[in-house]
């Protein structure tokens, strides 16, 4: 039984659909990201796993205990937004305290003046300053509790947002693109932090972004989305190692992955350019393949050497790495090589090279975008 | 760079002349473009207010060649009053009614269409009409519906066994019906700025309301709606005092300030004092305190109030 579930969800907006038959877990104390471009779906899914959004077919779970058709504020979810979605009347402290006074004082007591005088009031809102105290100490907004959201940057606007989340401990955290609207630098930083509050908290988490490397970087598990529909869902290094479509090998990693069109011959085998690239490839003779390979698994080798001929096109000098774009014959973009930069300081624009791909670097594609099966498997896939 | 940098520290003499004929050459360009509307300003505003002022120092009667300077004696004259006074009582009171029930009940009636998808365009316009038509016109309807042996009003009431009063023809409800039209007429005005100021709302807002456990809309209103319509709910104040201060047409085609002066407003007291009686310099001073009370209203709101409803 895992903590957080949406099992089947499906949404559509007229013949629209939004989204088509996704499932989505979370055991305790994971970390899941939803990640995909823009319009597939992946925020329609967190307002629905919130509540604030409804799918037309499909159940939502919090543990054993079904919260389908239950209001949000029942669900005992919590939430970060986008804009972070502060109340810009309060001060931090009272945007932090709502989740609280919300629920542990009646709506006598949260009365303006009236509530003043209702019995118990003093004693819950003491031990809500309290518990706001703790939660602004733990993420250092401790300072800022007096200061009203227009007066903070864009960071600290970010974790007030977050210790208003986190302020009452939720059965799940659901974060919506929480980190694109800071700098790139302060993005890198809070990254760090949020992974490490979960680790803290151990509450469940299922984070929104369209980002790859940040949801490489952070989740336990990645479910990758494309129009309304989850392509694959696991752990960031099969998600990047052994993509089960090519949607997904091209949305993860960066550079993006190369890709080959080729056709199988005899004994499941692919040529690219005269040479073999992949054996074993399931499927009659003479079907139409993509291949994937990733940047970095492709070496550079001086003229003359065995392998694909190319000819240097772009240098991208990165600090520790170099990208190298190269033509080649009967490609339309180019291959693109990731380096060490000493291996390319003799290259410019125009050099020729040749390109030796590694052994068990193809990953190969049907026309249907699926993972074509290996009869041998080439190389095992990478345990998470 | 460098050398700039330099010539600047030793405040280089052509430099600095250069930068003072600069900007003596915006600052002359800046006073050409504004002047226009400063002469329309002083032109159009300012003069006649002083006009006005000037005049609430003399005896001036239209028709006459000839007036004196008779310093504060109108001001002197107007606060022994009697119809002054009650004039200022009576507006003051119709404000009193006129403001919070056109606000609130056009603060009600936005929450109503904006909460409503079918029909919006339908219920925007229809209570706007009231806004666009002409209030001279509508009010021989509401003598007709007011009136108190032949109207709607009072017919309705009495099916119910309640005897109508005589609505404007009563010294004790004549300006409460007056407030009622006045009312009738500012919603759907105070409507439209607030469905203006709740488009402006954003959506997340409401959301984070919800997760954090806002479950009726009442409460959503309380944390939300309310505080962020903070600057729309002062201006829509500030216009709907500004207007029913003002208010003239109803008093004039209706019941002309009467029965027994019951009606009487600053308005149209000045109206009287000034194109019935003529009396130019008595009507000015009235004019003077009317303008007087507006700007002593308006720094309030603006200089109190608006530091209360804007956040940032």
């Amino acid at each position: 039984m895992s903590a957080f579930a949406l099992r089947n969800i499906s949404k559509s907006y007229g013949s629209n659909s939004i989204l088509d038959d996704v499932s989505i877990e979370a055991e305790e104390g994971e970390f899941i990201a939803l990640v995909g471009p823009s319009g597939c779906g992946k925020s329609t899914l967190l307002r629905i796993a919130a509540g604030l959004d409804h799918g037309d077919t499909g159940s939502i779970w919090m543990g054993n205990r079904e919260i389908t058709a239950e209001h949000p504020a029942d669900r005992n979810v919590s939430m970060v937004f986008q804009s972070y979605a502060l109340y810009p009347h309060l001060t931090a402290e009272q945007n932090i305290a709502v989740p609280l006074a919300m629920r542990k004082l009646s709506t006598l007591q949260r009365m303006p003046f009236l509530g003043r005088f209702m019995a118990g009031r003093a004693a819950t809102q003491a031990a809500i300053k309290q518990q706001v105290l703790t939660t602004a100490t733990s993420l250092k907004i401790d300072h800022l509790l007096d200061r009203k959201p227009g007066q903070m940057s864009g960071g600290q606007r970010q974790r007030v947002a977050l210790a208003r989340a986190l302020v009452r401990q939720p059965g799940v955290f659901l974060m919506d693109e929480p980190l694109s609207n800071l700098d790139a630098n302060l993005r890198v930083h809070t990254r760090a932090e949020i992974v490490d509050l979960h680790r803290r908290t151990g509450v469940p988490t299922i984070y929104v972004t369209h980002d790859q490397s940040e949801a490489l970087s952070m989740a336990d598990r990645v479910a990758v989305m494309m129009g309304g529909k989850v392509l694959q869902f696991a752990s960031p290094a099969q998600i990047y190692d052994d993509p089960r479509h090519i949607e997904v090998a091209k949305f993860v990693g960066s550079p993006r992955i190369n890709i080959i069109n080729a056709v199988t011959s005899e004994n499941g085998r692919v040529f690219f350019a005269g040479k073999s690239m992949i054996e074993g490839v399931t499927g009659p003779v003479g079907t139409a393949v993509r291949l994937g390979i990733r940047p970095e698994r492709i070496r550079l080798k001086p003229e003359g050497a065995d392998g694909i001929a190319a000819t240097v096109s772009r240098l991208e000098f990165l600090g520790s790495e170099v990208l190298v774009t190269t033509d080649v014959a009967g490609t339309e973009d180019g291959i693109v090589v990731k380096a060490a930069p000493a291996d390319v300081a003799h290259l410019a624009a125009g050099s020729p090279v040749m390109l030796q791909v590694d052994k068990d670097a193809c990953l190969v594609f049907g026309d249907d975008g699926l993972r074509v099966p290996l009869r041998n498997p080439v190389r095992v896939a990478v345990d998470a | 760079m460098r050398e700039i940098a330099v010539d600047a520290n030793l405040s280089h003499p052509t430099a600095r002349q250069a930068a003072i004929r600069a900007a003596k050459r915006e600052e002359r360009v800046a006073w050409q473009l504004a002047a226009p509307a400063i002469i329309l300003i002083i032109a159009l505003i300012l003069l006649p207010t002083l006009a006005v002022f000037v005049f609430s120092l003399t005896n001036y009667e239209l028709g006459y060649d000839d007036f004196q300077f008779i310093g504060l004696d109108n001001y002197i004259e107007l606060f022994s009053d009697r119809t002054f006074l009650i004039s200022l009582q009576n507006t003051a009171v119709y404000t009193a009614i006129v403001t919070p029930f056109s606000v609130f009940i056009g603060l009600g009636v936005a929450l109503l269409i904006e909460g409503e998808t079918r029909g919006r365009a339908f219920f925007r316009t229809v209570y706007f009409l009231p806004v666009a038509s002409l209030l001279v016109a509508m009010a021989t309807v509401f003598q007709y519906l007011l009136h108190p042996t032949i109207g709607p009003v009072n017919a309705m009431l009495s099916m119910l066994g309640i005897a109508g009063p005589n609505w404007l023809g009563s010294s004790s409800t004549v300006l409460i019906s007056l407030a009622i039209i006045g009312i009738w007429q500012s919603v759907g005005f105070n409507m439209v700025l607030f469905l203006a100021g709740l488009t402006a709302i954003p959506r997340e807002l409401y959301a984070a309301s919800e997760v954090d456990g806002a479950k009726s809309s009442w409460e959503r209103f309380r944390l939300v709606t309310w505080p962020m319509l903070g600057p729309t709910t002062l201006f829509v104040t500030t216009i709907s005092v500004i207007n029913a201060v003002k208010v003239f047409e109803t008093v004039k085609t209706l019941t002309e300030g009467g029965p027994n002066k019951a009606s009487e407003v600053l308005l149209w007291t000045i109206y009287q004092e000034g194109f019935v009686y003529l009396r130019v310099g008595y009507a000015s001073a009235m004019t003077v305190i009317f303008l007087a009370f507006l700007i002593v209203l308006m720094l309030i709101q603006y200089r109190v109030l608006d530091k209360k409803v804007h956040y940032t």
